[in-house]
């Protein structure tokens, strides 16, 4: 590599509002001094690592992150092992590290809450002192707000476990997604007239358990969805993992094999347990009538 | 005429004697304020005192949201000894000595305890797996798997360490079990550990500085009992009531 590198450091769970403006700031960088917009992330997230009991549970696996990262602009992404020996080196050493592993290196962008080196000591100012000697410029980006809250991959990630879909959205700017291969069903849903596609979707974060309007996302097409992310106490003697079922409201559903993503847009109500499958089904129908007026579909659509 | 003729409304700030329930405070509340509309936003365990927030008529529409606020705490962890509550009401699972420990290893023991993490509930609690309360089961002896909860340790700060006692301030997120925080402790130093002592401090904006005793509050008049209830409006944003 060549040309100058601009490079945003972080942990880029979620690629939220935030972090989209500190990638913001480095595709300013490269458009004023011409170069690329590079990303450092590390993988696996150092937590892991340090303290694997009580690790920090991802929004994103890594593929999502990649997406979510190009999408905002970055061309080019660096995956650095976090390893206990990357933990040890002493902040004062970091810009150097950073340096030697790209000597292309112009400009750094991090958020203003970034820390680096052995037991976080390094944070932005004393990325600034320590880099200038190397002729790297560093942008410390400010956090981003909305409304009250500081958007942060925290509060997203409580968010989503809480069912608060719609503020988790917002500061993710694109929508919640899961990802994954459709797996073979136990067809239960077809006897009640909701047949289903159900998701082989194990995610780090669990979102609230509970039934969601969605879009399923299948060869580029988008197609209106309710689906439900649950043990599904009703159909289940005991608690199971959750899985991801989605029933196609409009359009020709995607089949066992296909890869899918599933766009999630309202959080409609948590999983409940009901006394049988006839109770079960005239919930759905009413889960139904909503996710459609939340997707925007009319009630004289025909489902075909 | 008695203020209490109309339907009493509005949020009451309590500070939980040791001993009771919660549920034995919203007793006493709904006899104080003479209706059954009482509810609280949050459990406190019998040995915990501190603010508990109560909802009296129709302020227990602010519930849920009361319910999701972050929550701060001061306990006191026993180090040497676990318990099968995890706490000082459960009966001796083992001893272990306490090694000699500095406030330092202890601080740094607590501060690979802060962040975004799951944690998986205690089996003498009283969330239901099954329809089951899960402190039901473990009174037979029964424990069963549970799903982890996420969570998230804001700060957890020493105050003191006087061997085998640690002091302590915790902030973090609704659903958090602080005495799994003070068993989870023990077995990072080693010794194990069970939470000898646990006061709320505060539940989002709403402090224990505000908070009266249920004696204090047996004492008031009916005007004053009135003039105690913070309108909901003042502590809840009207669009979390949908």
């Amino acid at each position: 590599m060549t040309a100058p590198l601009h490079l945003a450091i972080g942990a880029f769970d979620g690629i939220h509002l935030g972090h989209r403006a500190v990638l913001h700031s480095a595709r300013q960088a490269a458009r004023t001094h011409g170069g690329l917009v590079g990303v450092l992330t590390y993988e696996p997230h150092p937590s892991k690592v340090l303290r694997p009991q009580a690790a920090v549970p991802m929004i994103f696996g890594q593929a999502q992150k990649t997406d979510r990262l190009t999408e905002a602009g970055a061309q080019w992404i660096h995956y650095e092992p976090f390893t206990p020996d990357h933990a040890a080196m002493p902040a004062a050493a970091f810009p150097a590290w950073l340096k030697q592993k790209f000597p292309t290196l112009q400009t750094i962008h991090v958020g203003d809450n970034f820390r680096y080196g052995h037991q976080r000591a390094g944070d932005g100012q004393s990325l600034l002192q320590n880099s200038q000697a190397l002729g790297l410029t560093v942008r410390l980006v400010d956090a981003v707000q909305l409304g009250q809250e500081t958007v942060s991959s925290s509060r997203i990630r409580q968010a989503l476990s809480q069912g608060e879909l719609a503020l988790a959205n917002q500061m993710l700017l694109r929508p919640y997604e899961a990802e994954g291969v459709i797996g073979p069903g136990r067809q239960l849903g077809r006897t009640i007239g909701f047949p289903t596609i159900n998701l082989t979707w194990q995610p780090e974060l669990q979102p609230a358990l509970g039934v969601y309007a969605v879009e399923v996302i299948h060869q580029g097409t988008a197609l209106p969805a309710v689906a439900n992310f649950g043990q599904r106490p009703t159909v289940e003697n005991g608690p199971v993992a959750p899985l991801l079922e989605a029933h196609i409201l409009r359009g020709t559903a995607p089949t066992t094999g296909d890869r899918i993503r599933v766009r999630w847009l309202n959080y409609l109500r948590s999983e409940q347990k009901f006394p049988n499958l006839a109770a079960l089904q005239a919930q759905i129908a009413i889960d139904t009538v909503q996710a459609k007026e939340c997707l925007g579909l009319t009630g004289d659509v025909v489902t075909r | 005429m008695s203020a209490l003729n109309a339907e009493p409304e509005g949020i009451l700030l309590v500070d939980k004697p040791q001993g009771l329930t919660s549920h034995d405070v919203v007793d006493r509340i709904r006899r104080l304020y003479q209706t059954r509309r009482v509810g609280h936003a949050g459990t406190l365990d019998p040995m915990a005192t501190g603010l508990l927030i109560l909802l009296v008529g129709k302020a227990t529409k602010a519930s849920q949201y009361l319910m999701s606020q972050e929550k701060t705490y001061s306990g006191e962890a026993t180090l040497g000894m676990t318990t099968d509550s995890q706490d000082a009401d459960g009966a001796m699972v083992e001893t272990r000595p306490v090694p000699d420990l500095t406030a330092e290893a202890i601080q740094a023991a607590m501060k690979t305890m802060l962040g975004d993490q799951y944690q998986t509930p205690p089996m003498h609690s009283a969330r239901k797996v099954g329809g089951k309360k899960l402190y039901e089961l473990a009174r037979q002896g029964i424990e069963i798997a549970r799903e982890p909860r996420f969570i998230r340790v804001e700060s957890f700060k020493l105050l003191e360490w006087n061997a085998p006692k640690v002091t302590f301030d915790v902030h973090c997120t609704k659903g958090t079990y602080v005495r799994t925080l003070a068993y989870d402790l023990g077995e990072k130093l080693g010794c194990g550990a069970h939470l000898s002592a646990l006061r709320r401090t505060s539940s989002g904006t709403l402090k224990l500085d505000h908070a009266m005793s249920l004696e204090k509050l047996g004492s008031l008049s009916p005007d004053e009992l009135v003039a105690r209830l913070i309108p909901v409006h003042q502590a809840v944003p009207s669009i979390a009531l949908g």
